[in-house]
């Protein structure tokens, strides 16, 4: 008696096991898979522009934030790659192959949809929403489309077909590094 | 009626006592506490805690009167030295353009308190003493405090001390 009430015991309990487990199938929808651009594209070009607009170590070389990327004068992997500080005289080492590697994954996994490529973090985050951005806690960096950071990632997320990818990304850097124009004489003491 | 205010008292008791521990504890307060002691031997003002990220303490959403920095930080002589260097010059050039000089105290801190600059964000930093001079070469997107990405020794997520003579 005791034993049939046990084994009914084990039925009901696998049974609803499987009920709750039939929740966690997966979706009927294929497993979308995203991928992360050309290498030497994203290291030669991409990079350098992200060194200076993204990857600093208040915005996303700060472990806290979300999309975590290496660089140069950032983050990086292990203290032995700032084994001294970086001045005007030093210069700092270059990114390991791993480094970029994560970074170019880093930036793949906020892919949206691998269908609509356009739909991707990395392109609507630092985009104005006037422009058709979201919200983004850092800065809007592009204010619209037509900025060459914008066309700079879009044509390495989008590939050759999008757009010239190392012009925009040139004109991209350009572009920050005049963010702080040279002043005229010193404002205050 | 006794036994429900019994009951009731219970509640409380439990609503607080699992409560106290969030209580007097804002995330400001919790970040502040894990700077630990200030070892400077300076009573709380403009000479203390040389080489701690201010605007922990001193940033909008601090939960205490004390003044709010736009920008402040602490300059040292060289990358390894453990004191600030005295009447280094910090010039901060904004996204406008403007030009705005601090000059650092003897601990070595400098700061621009709210409404001095109305810094636009990104800021470029250069420093100077004498002939000595370093330009950082990123831009500052956001940060207020130097130490937050300029603490201790060279990391993996710090570049050490700000200095102005670059070691041979």
């Amino acid at each position: 008696m005791m034993l049939r009430g046990k084994s009914k015991l084990v039925w009901r309990a696998l049974a609803a096991l499987c009920l709750s487990a039939s929740a966690c199938q997966a979706p009927s929808e294929p497993t979308q898979r995203i991928t992360a651009g050309d290498p030497e594209l994203y290291a030669s070009y991409v990079q350098p522009y992200l060194e200076v607009g993204c990857a600093t170590l208040d915005c996303h070389g700060d472990l806290g934030h979300p999309l975590r990327l290496f660089s140069e004068l950032g983050l990086r992997s292990e203290a032995a790659l700032r084994p001294d500080a970086i001045s005007e005289q030093r210069e700092p080492r270059a990114l390991t192959e791993g480094e970029l590697e994560d970074n170019q994954l880093s930036i793949a996994s906020i892919a949206l949809a691998s269908r609509a490529p356009a739909e991707h973090l990395a392109l609507l985050k630092p985009l104005a929403v006037a422009a058709g951005g979201i919200a983004h806690e850092g800065p809007t960096l592009w204010p619209s489309t037509k900025a060459p950071g914008y066309q700079c990632l879009r044509a390495y997320l989008l590939g050759d077909e999008a757009g010239d990818a190392p012009q925009a990304c040139a004109q991209a850097l350009d572009a920050l590094q005049a963010a702080t124009p040279a002043a005229a004489e010193p404002a205050a003491e | 009626m006794v036994l429900l205010s019994s009951r009731l008292r219970w509640a409380l008791a439990c609503t607080i006592a699992l409560s106290a521990g969030c209580i007097g504890q804002t995330a400001e307060q919790t970040e502040a506490d894990s700077l630990g002691p200030d070892t400077s031997g300076h009573p709380s003002g403009p000479l203390h805690r040389a080489g701690f990220p201010c605007t922990r303490c001193h940033g909008e959403a601090w939960w205490q009167q004390s003044p709010v920095f736009e920008l402040a930080g602490t300059i040292y002589r060289k990358a390894d030295d453990a004191r600030g260097l005295n009447n280094a010059e910090v010039i901060v050039r904004d996204a406008t353009g403007r030009e705005v000089i601090a000059r650092t105290n003897q601990s070595g801190n400098f700061y621009f308190e709210k409404g001095d600059a109305n810094l636009e964000f990104p800021l470029r930093v250069s420093v100077r003493s004498g002939d000595q001079e370093q330009t950082m070469r990123g831009l500052i997107w956001r940060e207020r405090s130097c130490a937050a990405c300029h603490s201790g020794d060279p990391g993996e997520a710090s570049n050490g001390r700000v200095f102005v003579e670059a070691s041979p």
